[in-house]
C-alpha cells in the first residue's frame, strides 16, 4: 500500500512491518522514475508498505533525516531504520534488498 | 586540440537500415492502461493460486526459512524462493500438501489466496488520470488516451531510431578513420570526467569517492561489475569523445588546432544528418 506521510504521521507509518520510505519532491525527474518503480512494486507486493514523504510538505521530517539529495529511499522493519539508498535505484535492486529483509 | 585525423572515412560507405517500421508494442500500452486503472484496483479472495497472487501459508520444515506459522508471499514474485513458489501454482485455499525446498520436505497449508484485480479501463478513468498527469491535456475518452500514448511512443521511437542510425554511421566512420591521438589529451579529459562523476554523486547526496566505492555499490549505481571496469570504460569513452570531436570538426571544416573543447560543438554532424534525412524512410504502424 502506498501512503503519503505528514510530519505528524510519519512515525506511526513506519512503526510496523517492512516499510519503504521514499523522500521525493514533485519536480524532481529521478523521483518520478522511482515513483513508477514503486507503483509497480506495490501492484505486485501489496503487503509491502510504501510511505512517500514530499520533502516540501514535510520539512521537519526531511530535516531530521538530513536529506541532501533526492530521491532517497529508506528501508524500515518494525520501526527500525535498516539502511538507505540515495539516488534513483532500479526495481531489481530494490527487490533483491526486500527479499533479504522480508524473509531473512 | 593536439590529437588529429590522418585519414578520414566516408560516411556514405556506412551500412544502415534505410526503412524503419515503428509501432507501439502491446506491453507498453498495457503498462499505460494499468496506470489509468491503478486507482481503482482491488484485492479479492480467490480459491485457486495463479502467478501474481498473494498467499498466506503456514509452513513446517527443518529449514528455518520454511518453518513459519504465517508466511506471506507473492507467487512468482521471486522474493521468497522461486522454486518453492512454482510448487504453489494450482493449489487451493485450505489445501495441505508437501512441497520441497533444497531437497527438504516442507509441510504447507494454504490459508488465504488474494488477487489484485484492476478495473476495465474506461473513458471515466482515462479522463480522471489525464487530469492529474502531464502530457494528457484535453483527453476525455479512453480512445483519446490510447491515441496520445501511441503518439508519444511513436514520437520517441522515431527520435530514438533516427539518433541510433546517426550513431551507427558515426561509429562506422570513427572505426574506419585513422586517428593520431595525443595520450596526454585523453588523460586530461579523463580527469575531467572523474571530477564530473564525483560532483554528480555529491548532488545525489553520495559523498563516497569513486575509488572508495565497493563493487556492489558500483553495480547498483552504474551497472558495472567493478570500479576498475567503470574507469576503463570512462577512459575509452574519453578517446571516443576526442575522436568524435575531431570528426565533427572535419565535417565543419575546422582545424583541430583551433578547437577549444570547452566551447566547441563536438556533436554537430550536419552533413551526415542531411544525408540521413534523405535516405531514411519511417513507416508508422498504428
Amino acid at each position: 500500500m502506498i501512503q503519503y506521510a505528514t510530519d505528524e504521521t510519519f512515525e506511526e507509518l513506519v512503526s510496523e512491518g517492512v516499510v519503504l520510505v521514499d523522500f521525493f519532491t514533485k519536480t524532481c525527474g529521478p523521483c518520478k522514475m522511482l515513483a513508477v518503480v514503486l507503483e509497480e512494486l506495490d501492484d505486485e507486493f501489496p503487503f509491502l508498505n510504501i510511505v512517500k514523504v514530499d520533502c516540501e510538505d514535510c520539512p521537519k521530517t526531511s530535516d531530521r533525516f538530513g536529506i541532501e539529495g533526492i530521491p532517497d529511499l529508506y528501508y524500515y522493519k518494525d520501526g527500525e531504520m535498516l539502511f538507505h539508498e540515495p539516488g534513483a535505484v532500479n526495481g531489481d535492486y530494490i527487490r533483491e534488498k526486500l527479499s533479504g529483509i522480508l524473509y531473512a | 586540440m593536439r590529437s588529429k585525423i590522418n585519414t578520414l572515412a566516408d560516411f556514405h560507405d556506412a551500412p544502415f537500415e534505410r526503412k524503419i517500421v515503428l509501432s507501439c508494442p502491446p506491453e507498453h500500452m498495457e503498462k499505460k492502461l494499468r496506470a489509468v486503472t491503478r486507482a481503482g484496483k482491488q484485492v479479492i479472495d480467490v480459491t485457486r493460486i495463479e502467478a501474481g497472487d498473494v498467499v498466506t501459508l503456514s509452513a513446517q520444515s527443518s529449514l528455518p526459512k520454511f518453518n513459519k506459522p504465517s508466511l506471506v508471499l507473492t507467487v512468482g514474485g521471486g522474493l521468497f524462493d522461486k522454486a518453492f513458489e512454482q510448487q504453489l501454482l494450482g493449489r487451493e485455499a485450505g489445501e495441505s500438501f508437501t512441497a520441497q525446498a533444497q531437497d527438504t520436505p516442507v509441510e504447507v497449508t494454504v490459508r488465504t489466496v488474494r488477487r489484485t484485480v484492476f478495473p476495465e479501463p474506461s473513458d471515466e478513468l482515462a479522463k480522471k488520470y489525464a487530469e492529474t498527469h502531464d502530457g494528457f491535456d484535453g483527453v476525455e475518452t479512453l480512445e483519446q488516451y490510447k491515441a496520445r500514448v501511441t503518439d508519444a511512443y511513436l514520437e520517441e521511437a522515431h527520435r530514438e531510431a533516427y539518433y541510433e542510425t546517426l550513431r551507427q554511421v558515426v561509429v562506422y566512420v570513427l572505426s574506419h578513420t585513422d586517428f593520431d591521438f595525443d595520450e596526454s589529451e585523453i588523460e586530461e579529459q579523463y580527469q575531467e570526467e572523474l571530477k564530473a562523476a564525483a560532483e554528480s554523486l555529491k548532488e545525489q547526496g553520495i559523498d563516497t569517492p569513486l575509488d572508495d566505492m565497493s563493487d556492489e555499490e558500483c553495480r547498483k549505481r552504474f551497472g558495472y561489475e567493478s570500479i576498475a571496469a567503470l574507469k576503463e570504460d570512462m577512459h575509452n569513452g574519453c578517446e571516443e569523445m576526442i575522436a568524435t570531436m575531431l570528426y565533427s570538426a572535419a565535417l565543419q571544416g575546422v582545424d583541430p588546432a583551433d578547437i577549444d573543447p570547452e566551447t566547441f560543438d563536438g556533436y554537430n554532424f550536419a552533413p551526415v544528418e542531411d544525408y540521413l534525412k534523405q535516405e531514411l524512410e519511417f513507416q508508422e504502424v498504428r
